[in-house]
């Protein structure tokens, strides 16, 4: 769902009432070609079956989980969670900060989340406030799916659970799918574990790695305005 | 018509096609490489395709900031990122890879013939090179290289052929069927493996279906011809 489209209007709001049988939404009235991919998008997904599921990974639809439960009622969501001082570390580190515009987009929302927080990095250094905002971020979207959530049938899984614990956890989201048992994830799991290596989305990591590289890649001053977030 | 510049490319690419028949008797010539992203904009440009201005993509995968085409406004052409001339060109989506294969005369080709082409007619063999285990000598998989490398990187199959397993997985004709199941009408099968892909997927016999409107970071495309 990377379009530009949607990463321009990323944490807009769209409620159910929003959604438009034909348009849609009243924004992608004047965008033919994309309201056409996205019902094309929602045919393809409704193949799911009890021997394969299909799905998507997402991350610019948090405020549209409303609209999308109309949109397709029958979506299941994994809401898969991590350390937010490991997610801060992973979004720096892929230098994507402005092409996701946070830096004009996340103040204004966190700061009607928490009109109470005072920032103490405004006048340190850059790398600083990346980290705040990009943690303010964190807690924006964890906020947006933590109100619609319950809305769909969905379960919640922590990525340094799933690090430990591979089997059980994979066993429970087979469970919660609805999908014929299988040794094929817990298998690319255990393969990908054995090593760190490859390029920043690399999916080869070490559990040492996906728990604690982001102790080795933060400044101290990035940790603290980290934590001033989450702590607000 | 093919101006100077993209007939020199283009001939060149047919020049090194490699001809092939199958044990059914059907006569192919078969691209040694991957598209580059180099001749994906020489075409893109030759056919006129403009930039993706729509919310969604018709043919390239722009959304992607990694994507290794872009179109220049100024000059109103696309371009490719200059250090991956010589890589294969992915971001592609399937109609794309078709509308490119057809300006250069040719076709994405089936799973069976890519089947063939890739085992250079041998069913048994597991491998193009054969039934050793994959390496990163043999081939770029298991993000042992962190992405894409230029053509020609590693050996090529007994019939010429390059990156049939690994660098980029390439779109086949056919509607994806998983096992089991009912013919997909959304997804392409894709074959070969990538960069990013475990050992698993460069076997000859593996096919995988993806949605035919995406351009992945994983997908490239090898024109066929019939002879």
């Amino acid at each position: 769902m990377h379009t530009g489209y949607f990463r321009e209007c990323d944490l807009s709001l769209w409620s159910a009432e929003d959604f438009d049988p034909q348009m849609l939404h009243v924004s992608l009235a004047p965008h033919r070609a994309l309201r056409s991919f996205l019902v094309e998008w929602r045919e393809y997904l409704l193949q799911s079956n009890s021997t394969r599921v299909i799905g998507f990974k997402e991350t610019v639809l948090f405020g549209k989980l409303d609209w999308l439960k109309v949109f397709i009622p029958s979506l299941k969501i994994l809401f898969l969670q991590r350390d937010p001082r490991a997610i801060v570390s992973s979004v720096l580190r892929s230098n994507l900060l402005s092409f996701w515009n946070y830096i004009h987009l996340i103040p204004p929302l966190f700061k009607a989340m928490r009109p109470e927080y005072v920032s103490r990095s405004r006048s340190v250094d850059e790398a600083t406030r990346a980290a705040e905002i990009t943690a303010m971020s964190v807690v924006v979207r964890y906020e947006l799916v933590r109100g619609a959530i319950q809305k769909f049938d969905h379960m919640e899984i922590h990525l340094e659970a799933l690090m430990q614990r591979p089997r059980e956890q994979l066993d429970q989201i087979i469970e919660f799918l609805g999908v014929e048992s299988d040794d094929g994830p817990l298998s690319f799991l255990r393969k990908r574990q054995l090593a760190s290596r490859g390029g920043p989305y690399s999916s080869f990591r070490s559990p040492e790695d996906v728990e604690h590289a982001w102790k080795r890649h933060l400044t101290t001053d990035q940790i603290r305005a980290i934590a001033d977030v989450l702590q607000c | 018509m093919l101006t100077c510049g993209l007939i020199s490319e283009v001939e060149r690419y047919l020049d090194d096609a490699v001809r092939f028949s199958s044990r059914h008797g059907r006569s192919i010539r078969v691209a040694d490489t991957l598209v580059t992203c180099s001749t994906a904009a020489a075409v893109l440009n030759e056919l006129g395709v403009p930039a993706e201005v729509e919310a969604a993509y018709r043919y390239v995968n722009v959304f992607n900031p990694a994507c290794p085409l872009t179109f220049d406004k100024l000059q109103q052409r696309w371009t490719c990122e200059p250090a991956l001339a010589q890589h294969p060109v992915w971001g592609i989506n399937w109609a794309g890879a078709v509308l490119i294969c057809q300006h250069m005369g040719g076709r994405v080709p089936s799973e069976s013939e890519w089947e063939c082409f890739a085992s250079n007619d041998h069913p048994s063999r597991i491998y193009p090179w054969g039934d050793a285990p994959p390496t990163p000598v043999l081939a770029n998989f298991g993000e042992y290289f962190g992405g894409t490398s230029r053509v020609c990187s590693f050996p090529p199959s007994d019939l010429g052929l390059y990156d049939l397993a690994g660098n980029l997985c390439e779109w086949c004709n056919d509607l994806y069927r998983p096992a089991g199941g009912q013919r997909s009408s959304y997804e392409r099968v894709v074959k070969g493996g990538a960069w990013s892909k475990d050992e698993c997927h460069l076997r000859v016999a593996a096919s995988r279906g993806k949605w035919e409107r995406l351009g992945t970071t994983t997908i490239g495309f090898r024109p066929v011809w019939d002879d």
